[in-house]
C-alpha cells in the first residue's frame, strides 16, 4: 500500500509519532510504501496514493489547493490529529478579527505578497470529503498503530468511543471539594477524580483512546486534545460548558453561577480544542456560537 | 404491567462519582430505590422500580451505565455528526 504523509498549517506533532511507533515503524515500512512524506523524506511530489494522512488545518489559499490535490490523487483521506478533525488549537483563531491577529504577529509591517487567507478556520471535513478521521493532539502511538493496522489490512476505520472517564483510573473523593481551581492553584490528591475534587477537567465530555493519561496518571486534568465525545457530537442538546458547571457546582457545593463567574475565558476552558467545528456551533444551550468573532464587524 | 428492566453497570468503567444515585428520582427516600450507594460503585439494587427515564444513563460521565429493553433515545441526533461519528476513530 502507497501511503502519503502530508501536513496543512500545524505543527508536524503528528507527524512524530510516526517516530514514536518504534517497532512497529518498521514493519509498516517492510510492507507498505511511504510515498510522500515532505517532513521525513526527500520528495517532491505525489503521483497516486492508496491512504493519505493529512494533519493540520486550512488556513490559506495553498493549503486549500494541496488539500485539494490530495483529494484528487489518494484513494482514501485520513485527517489525522484534531487539528484536521475539529479544528484543534488553530480553531481559537476565530475569537478575534483576522487584521488584529496579523496586528499582533506582524506588527504594522503591510502584510502583502502572501497566500490569502481563510475567512474561517474551519476543520479539513469542510473543505474536501474526508473518509476516516483519527483524532489526538497528538495521537498516541498506540493508537495510531492501531488505526494503521486496521488502514493497511482495510479494516473499517472507526472505533466505538466512550469518554475519558470510562478509561480513567480514579475514585470519587468525599464532597464538597474547594474550587472550582487550576492545576496553578492546587494539586489534586493521587487516585481522586479530578473534576470532583473541583478542577476544570473535560473528561466526561471528550473521546477515550488516549489511556486517560494526564487525568489518571500524572495528574494533570483533560483538556480535551482527542475531541468531543460521540454524546456530544451526535446530541445537539449535549453542552460542553453547561455539563461542567453543573458537576463543579455538584463537587463544590456552590452555585452554577458562581463557577460561571470564576471563569473569565470559557471559549479557551472548555473548547480549546473544537472551537471550529461546525458541529457544536449551534446548540440549544451552550455551543460556540457566542464566541466566534462576528465576520464582517 | 411494566416488564422487568435490567440496569447494567459496567464497573472496569465507573469511577464511583454517585451522579446516578444522586439523580435517579426513584432512588432518594423511596421504599425500593433502584440504586444504593455501594462500596467503591454504586449498587444496583432494585431494578424493577426503575421508571426507564435514563437519566442515569445521560449523566454517566464514564458511560458506565445501560438499561435495557429500551431503544436508544434519538431525539436531537444530529445526522451530519452521526456520519461523522461513524469514521472516528
Amino acid at each position: 500500500m502507497d501511503i502519503a504523509l502530508l501536513s496543512l498549517s500545524s505543527c508536524l506533532g503528528c507527524q512524530m509519532v510516526f517516530l514514536s511507533l518504534e517497532e512497529y515503524l518498521y514493519e509498516l515500512i517492510g510492507g507498505n510504501r511511504v510515498v510522500y512524506a515532505p517532513f521525513l523524506m526527500d520528495k517532491k511530489e505525489l503521483h497516486h496514493a492508496d491512504l493519505a494522512l493529512v494533519e493540520g488545518t486550512v488556513r490559506n489559499t495553498e493549503h486549500f489547493l494541496k488539500a485539494r490535490e490530495i483529494r484528487e490523487k489518494a484513494d482514501r483521506v485520513v485527517a489525522l490529529g484534531t487539528c484536521s478533525c475539529f479544528g484543534g488549537v488553530q480553531g481559537l483563531a476565530d475569537l478575534y478579527p483576522e487584521s488584529r491577529l496579523l496586528r499582533s504577529r506582524f506588527g504594522d509591517t503591510a502584510f502583502e505578497g502572501g497566500p490569502q487567507g481563510v475567512r474561517r478556520l474551519l476543520p479539513l471535513d469542510s473543505f474536501i470529503r474526508v473518509d476516516a478521521y483519527l483524532p489526538g493532539c497528538p495521537p498516541v502511538p498506540a493508537l495510531l498503530e492501531g488505526f494503521l493496522r486496521s488502514a493497511v489490512s482495510g479494516d473499517r476505520l472507526s472505533r466505538e468511543g466512550a469518554t475519558v472517564c470510562a478509561e480513567c483510573k480514579v475514585t470519587s473523593p468525599p464532597l464538597p471539594q474547594p474550587g472550582p481551581r487550576r492545576l496553578t492553584e492546587g494539586s489534586g490528591e493521587p487516585g481522586k477524580c479530578l473534576l470532583d475534587s473541583g478542577f476544570f477537567c473535560l473528561g466526561p465530555l471528550t473521546r477515550d483512546g488516549c489511556g486517560a493519561l494526564c487525568p489518571s496518571g500524572m495528574g494533570v486534568p483533560c483538556r480535551g486534545c482527542r475531541g468531543p465525545s460521540g454524546r456530544v457530537l451526535e446530541r445537539k442538546g449535549a453542552d460542553v460548558e453547561g455539563e461542567t458547571v453543573r458537576r463543579l457546582a455538584r463537587a463544590t457545593g456552590k452555585k452554577e453561577e458562581e463557577i460561571r463567574a470564576e471563569v473569565p475565558d470559557p471559549a479557551h476552558t472548555y473548547y480549546f480544542f473544537c472551537l471550529a467545528e461546525p458541529l457544536l456551533r449551534k446548540r440549544r444551550s451552550g455551543g460556540t456560537s457566542p464566541y466566534l468573532h462576528r465576520l464582517g464587524e | 404491567m411494566a416488564e422487568e428492566r435490567s440496569i447494567l453497570l459496567d464497573e472496569a468503567r465507573c469511577i464511583g462519582c454517585r451522579e446516578c444515585v444522586e439523580l435517579c428520582p426513584q432512588t432518594g427516600g423511596t421504599q425500593f430505590p433502584v440504586f444504593e450507594r455501594g462500596e467503591r460503585v454504586p449498587r444496583v439494587a432494585n431494578p424493577g422500580s426503575c421508571l426507564a427515564c435514563l437519566t442515569c444513563v445521560e449523566v454517566c460521565r464514564s458511560l458506565a451505565l445501560t438499561v435495557d429493553g429500551l431503544r436508544r433515545w434519538e431525539g436531537y441526533v444530529d445526522p451530519r455528526a452521526g456520519n461523522k461519528e461513524a469514521a472516528i476513530y
